[in-house]
């Protein structure tokens, strides 16, 4: 009788269609195929609205909840696996996490609060990012790696593809709220542009600044969509040093 | 077909219990996906039983009519009150419970749906507000 059950059980579920089929790829997923090692899922997460994605060297997962963005913020704090992970920030908004064996892979997570509810996403990215770049320096939101780090006198220069954004304004403005969660302080912000940019300065050592500045580049090599014929991306442009700010 | 008969009390029972099989093993799924340690499994089972529990007549909708049936057949055979096998009698009783709040939840949601289908026949519907 009981194996009977089980057996229809299975079946349904297996019908249902409803089983875990995205499979993280990259040196941050874990034996499973889920969320990265050492990443646990948020136990108190509304029905629906849920999701996962994943793309080259990255993998997001996305979910709201009823509780607030602290309680969200302050559960990955003390849950995560902090000898995989280290905690580099923990703000209003965002927690800004980097994996300890590979540096250069970047994580976090992002809330957006609303009256009755919180979505909040789960983030890994492989930044490919070389030794010595700043490990509290967050990486943006669904910002993905563009060629190799450049050193340009002191300062790091990386390029990144924010195409995954709702728009440069989105992005720049995002980000700015990232840096002040991570302990950066956003100097300059300037969301009304074609060209949207911000500068900012860490709070523990003033003489290390950044700036960034998101621009559409027009890319005549790209394969050309016949539904959505962009020909370019939204690149943003990173600089973190000395006097990087100017 | 005889043999199906006789056991239909067990039939029934294993029918009534699947769809909690349906939560847990969801719920082992996605914690096997999310990690695959035992806190994390628990926490999936949880979060599932949470989450799906108001949805499950319509995540396992090919069973729902099977359920009701063999319920209504448990209440048939227990009314009857024919001698039978002690086990069968249980197994009918159990059934009843078991698929109660399974059949209510059910329920709940056909008033639902024909709430809603009454008030959008007599005002077109806006989805805005969803």
């Amino acid at each position: 009788m009981g194996g009977l059950s089980f057996a229809i059980g299975l079946a349904a579920v297996v019908a249902s269609g409803r089983l875990p089929h995205y499979v993280a790829t990259g040196p941050f997923a874990n034996l499973h195929g889920g969320l990265p090692t050492g990443l646990p899922a948020y136990p108190r997460q509304l029905p629906g609205g849920g999701g996962a994605g994943q793309s080259e060297g990255g993998f997001e997962w996305t979910g709201e909840t009823a509780d607030s963005a602290d309680e969200i913020l302050s559960y990955y704090s003390r849950s995560i696996d902090h000898t995989i992970w280290d905690v580099t920030a923990v703000g209003t908004q965002t927690i800004s996490f980097y994996k300890r064996d590979a540096p250069g892979i970047r994580g976090g997570v992002r809330t957006l609060g609303l009256e009755t509810k919180t979505f909040f996403e789960i983030w890994v990215t492989d930044m490919k990012l070389p030794a010595g770049y700043p490990v509290d320096f967050p990486a943006g939101h669904r910002a993905r790696p563009i060629g190799t780090v450049a050193k340009v006198a002191d300062a790091y220069v990386v390029r990144w593809d924010v195409d995954g954004n709702a728009s440069s304004a989105a992005f720049v403005k995002s980000f700015a709220a990232s840096l002040t969660d991570a302990g950066w302080d956003v100097l300059t912000l300037d969301t009304g542009t074609s060209t949207p940019s911000l500068t900012c300065r860490r709070r523990s050592l003033p003489a290390l600044t950044c700036s960034v500045t998101v621009a559409y580049e027009v890319d005549l090599q790209a394969k050309h969509d016949p539904v959505y014929p962009a020909p370019g991306r939204l690149v943003a442009t990173v600089r973190i040093g000395p006097e990087a700010q100017r | 077909m005889t043999r199906i008969a006789a056991n239909r009390a067990l039939i029934g029972l294993s029918v009534a219990l699947a769809p909690y099989w349906f939560l847990i093993l969801s719920g082992v799924a996605w914690g096997i996906w999310g990690g695959g340690d035992p806190i994390t499994i628990g926490q999936s089972i949880v979060m599932v039983a949470q989450q799906n529990a108001l949805t499950l007549p319509l995540d396992t909708s090919a069973l729902a009519p099977v359920v009701l049936a063999l319920w209504i057949a448990s209440i048939v055979a227990l009314r009857r009150r024919e001698p039978r096998a002690r086990t069968l009698v249980v197994a009918d009783k159990l059934t009843l419970v078991v698929a109660f709040p399974y059949l209510a939840v059910g329920l709940y949601l056909a008033v639902v749906f024909v709430v809603f289908w009454i008030r959008c026949s007599l005002n077109p519907c806006s989805f805005l507000w969803l």
